[in-house]
């Protein structure tokens, strides 16, 4: 369900917004991935009625005019349901829209649904999710990869032609990369987070999941850009630059030798791509788990404190006091990872007034340095994106160290704020592998032009 | 006498008047209706982000520059974090490690000086309300409606000078325009916490606060409660421990309220959903150029300039729009002196009736200078003007009109004076007759008649002097 391609059979007649929703839902329900929270049918054949209509009168709105696309149920749409795959939140309405979403509607975009993810976006697996675990359409005893699993799943299986997700250590590339999928992570500040249920709000970003570049560039031009409602968002854009040095890492520690063999063959394939490839050293990677790791607790044990059941989400009216119904709201609403993690940051902003968080700041400086370092003398680097293959579901439940692990070589494009794609190079069996390519602060539109490249050489060869 | 210094430090929350909410864009006008003033961002809903009411700015710098502080040119905004209903996030937003502006003062009138440690802008919070039915009921309309909390160091040591110290501090928002500050309405809200300790002892003993004192009688009250609390568990050889005490207005005393939270346990961290409040030297000098003269300076000015008391000087300036209406209504009046009594009794008594303030007046300042005129130039005596002035803020007529509508000249002449007295004792024979048959007392009576019909054209004096010759001649 290639944007162009879509585009182009509406302006032929040979397809139609409605006919494409009616077909989009009836493959939903025959492929069973649970890989949406919500079908939005009501939103979605009134938008699909307004496009076609303005097919026929040739007064289309945008690229994605009629386009199918989903949003991770962490972005507000007015009227439908926002779990944030969360009993707390399991029966929310929304009261008001994202600013992504108002935006994808203006553009004449047709929403298909909300997508399952782990709980408040806390997870790499969507094994989290309180609305169940999504499966993997490449292999159905696989996890899709999270937290934006239910998106990754939805584009890969055609279930929507891009899905909005948001990216706070890995949260976009990770199950792209587990479901052969494009996902984009733009620089902190390109897209407002109006809308999006803040997880760790220095580090959040909106992310988009396509099945090629070039969809991704398209919905990347209609969302971004500031926001009246998010203050943390500009308009910054850099020079045009063709790409020439490229930096890969030798070696990976606790990288699957799978995933390795592949890497090493797309560096090799940009060295006879003509590009210069040359190794680097990163140093940070630990110290970028454990920053990630600080930061997003602390912030998420705060962010998350409204989930009271006073105002709205799961109440309890009965109990003894006002801290036993706090008690008894939280205890029940939040899954164990979500709990964990509100604890720890908890702890960890009380001890010694929030020494661990200062800290995470320095490290998170050392770190932006680090990278701002390495791209002074390459435009780009290269990485895979996850350490391992897709796993089977439920392999890595109880193991919550090992499963932390999964963003290792993600998370320090978010600490840096450094924009960074994910895109699929090749297969193992059915399963998919990514590699992600980062590039330095603000260079988005860059990374875009040179990851397409990259992208159709590698198609090219198989 | 006293074997304890008191040493109180005051915070004190004032709501700033600015149309909008802090950080969305909610009214912020007083409504009866619970909820009506609300949206998803004041209210805390998954996934909104706060965005800065640019508005509230420059009303704080000003506060802060009256209050002679440090603006910082960088400040930040921090997150609160605690649980309670009516905190819609689970945190406030406030400014904590990096606020608006530091180490300002306050001069007392004893010429002490009040050392303020730090002002800085926040949101406010919600309201939670218990029926009679025991339920917990929740207004959000007051939360996000922006405040300065300004911070002194505890130098302090009465209650008499807390409260001089919050009547300036009122009186200096409502100069600028920053706020209504009512306390009645919780606008302007002063917490003091009180340590008690030895004289001998330098250190500052344990500090208690005290909460929901909404008027500067509650607050004297309260501190003295505190101090006499204090003061015996100190006295019994026991240890005072911190908390919060709440005033409980209709019973007038203290009741303890919870343990103070330790700081740690406030969870600061920087707000990340906002930007730095970044503030240039051009704006913070174009503020500067705007200040108005702050009540101090109004006070010293216009007490030289018009040779008033110092009474007579705190009252009128007590409301910059008083101050300002005296200031116009006295423009080239030679005799100030003569008429400021209008501006401490009777145009004061006038506002308390109608319960309004001098903008709302029947007459305008160009009225009443026209009469101060016809004092000054003798033409009417101060109790004719005190007449004129009644009618004045009744029909708003100009003085000019109504002495004219009573069709008669200003002063009565002698002659005029005695006709009239004639008329007065033609009109009551039977009275003169007893008179004359030595009823001396009735004297009193005549003269009351008189007065009634010169209608304050004649001098009381004058009419006394007519009327006993005109008794005298009909002996």
């Amino acid at each position: 369900m290639n944007i162009d391609r879509l585009k182009k059979s509406f302006e032929t007649k040979e397809d139609s917004p409605v006919k494409m929703v009616d077909l989009v839902y009836e493959k939903i329900e025959r492929d069973q991935l649970n890989d949406f929270i919500t079908l939005s049918k009501n939103i979605a054949y009134e938008q699909a009625y307004l496009s076609e209509k303005r097919y026929e009168k040739g007064e289309t709105l945008s690229d994605l005019d009629g386009i199918p696309f989903s949003l991770k149920d962490n972005f507000a749409v007015k009227g439908l349901r926002m779990t944030c795959g969360s009993k707390i939140l399991s029966d929310f309405v929304s009261p008001y829209d994202s600013t992504v979403y108002k935006r994808l509607k203006k553009a004449g975009a047709i929403l298909i649904g909300k997508n399952n993810l782990d709980e408040f976006a806390m997870g790499s697996s969507n094994e989290t999710s309180y609305f169940g675990v999504v499966k993997n359409p490449c292999e159905k005893d696989f996890v899709p990869g999270g937290s934006s699993g239910g998106s990754a799943a939805s584009v890969a299986s055609d279930h929507s032609s891009f899905s909005i997700g948001s990216d706070t250590g890995g949260s976009v590339r990770q199950p792209a990369s587990f479901c052969g999928v494009v996902g984009f992570k733009p620089t902190y500040g390109k897209i407002s987070r109006y809308g999006l249920v803040a997880f760790s709000s220095s580090l959040d970003t909106v992310g988009i999941l396509t099945k090629n570049v070039s969809d991704c560039k398209k919905v990347f031009n209609v969302i971004r850009g500031v926001d009246e409602h998010d203050s943390t968002v500009d308009d910054f854009k850099c020079e045009k630059r063709d790409l020439k040095k490229i930096c890969y890492v030798k070696q990976i520690p606790h990288a699957d030798p799978k995933v390795t063999e592949l890497y090493e063959q797309v560096c090799s394939k940009l060295e006879t791509m003509g590009f210069l490839v040359e190794p680097v050293t990163l140093d940070f990677i630990d110290l970028s788990m454990a920053a990630y790791k600080i930061q997003t607790m602390c912030e998420a044990s705060s962010n998350l404190a409204r989930y009271d059941g006073i105002k709205y989400g799961l109440q309890k009216v009965s109990g003894q006091d006002l801290f036993d119904v706090y008690s008894k709201v939280r205890g029940e609403g939040f899954g164990k990872e979500v709990k964990r993690r509100i604890m720890t940051g908890t702890y960890l902003l009380m001890y010694e007034n929030g020494k661990y968080y200062s800290l995470s700041f320095k490290l998170r400086d050392y770190i932006s340095n680090s990278v701002d370092r390495i791209f002074e003398k390459y435009d780009m680097m290269v990485l895979p994106t996850s350490l391992s293959l897709p796993f089977k579901i439920g392999e890595r439940v109880d193991d919550p160290v090992r499963m932390h692990l999964s963003d290792s070589l993600t998370a320090f494009a978010n600490l840096a704020n450094v924009p960074a794609i994910n895109i699929n190079c090749g297969y193992y069996q059915k399963l998919p592998i990514g590699i992600q390519f980062v590039v330095k602060r603000n260079d988005d539109d860059n990374l875009l032009e040179w990851a397409q490249i990259i992208e159709q050489e590698i198609k090219k060869n198989g | 006498m006293d074997e304890y210094i008191v040493n109180i430090g005051v915070e004190t929350h004032i709501q700033i008047k600015t149309r909008s909410k802090i950080f969305c864009r909610c009214s912020t006008e007083f409504t009866d209706e619970p909820n009506k003033n609300v949206c998803p961002v004041c209210m805390g809903m998954p996934g909104v982000m706060p965005t800065l009411n640019f508005d509230v700015v420059p009303l704080a710098v000003k506060t802060a520059l009256a209050l002679n502080c440090e603006i910082n040119r960088v400040s930040g905004f921090a997150r609160k974090n605690y649980f309670y209903p009516d905190l819609p996030k689970g945190y406030q937003i406030t400014q904590h490690e990096f606020p608006l502006a530091v180490s300002g003062t306050m001069k007392l009138k004893s010429g002490k000086v009040i050392r303020i440690r730090r002002l800085h802008l926040e949101e406010d919070t919600g309201k939670m309300i218990h029926d009679q039915d025991e339920n917990s009921l929740l207004d959000f309309n007051r939360a996000g409606v922006p405040l300065i909390e300004i911070v002194t160091e505890p130098d302090f040591n009465s209650e008499k000078e807390v409260v001089e110290y919050l009547e300036s501090l009122q009186r200096i928002v409502r100069y600028l325009g920053v706020s209504t500050a009512n306390m009645e309405f919780g606008e302007l809200r002063g917490e003091p916490n009180i340590s008690l300790r030895r004289r001998d002892d330098k250190n500052l003993g344990v500090k208690t606060e005290i909460k929901n004192l909404n008027s500067f009688k509650s607050i004297e009250k309260g501190i003295l409660l505190e101090i006499e609390r204090q003061k015996n568990i100190l006295l019994k050889g026991e240890n005072v421990i911190s908390v919060t005490m709440l005033f409980d207005e209709k019973k007038q005393e203290l009741k303890p309220m919870r343990k103070k939270e330790n700081i740690s346990e406030y969870r600061y961290f920087p707000e990340p959903d906002l930007p730095d409040l970044l503030l240039s030297d051009e704006f913070i000098e174009n503020i500067k150029k705007d200040m108005v003269e702050l009540p101090n300076e109004k006070f010293e000015r216009i007490q030289k300039i018009y040779c008033l008391s110092s009474e007579e000087a705190e009252i009128i300036v007590s409301d910059k729009d008083f101050a300002d209406f005296f200031e116009k209504s006295v423009k080239g009046i030679k005799n100030v002196g003569r008429i400021t009594k209008f501006f401490i009794r009777e145009i004061p008594s006038i506002l308390k009736e109608k319960k309004i303030g001098v903008k709302n007046l029947n007459f305008d300042h160009n009225h009443l200078n026209k009469l101060f005129k016809m004092i000054d130039e003798e033409k009417i005596n101060l109790n004719y003007a005190q007449d004129i002035l009644k009618k004045m803020s009744l029909t708003g007529e100009d003085p000019d009109n109504i002495i004219k509508s009573e069709g008669e000249n200003i002063s009565l002449s002698e002659n005029e004076i005695e006709k009239m007295v004639n008329e007065v004792l033609d009109e009551n024979q039977k009275e003169v007759q007893r008179y004359k048959n030595g009823e001396e007392k009735l004297f009193g009576f005549f003269v009351g008649q008189c007065m009634k019909k010169a209608k304050n054209r004649a001098d009381p004096k004058i009419i006394n002097e007519i009327l006993k010759k005109c008794l005298h001649d009909r002996r």
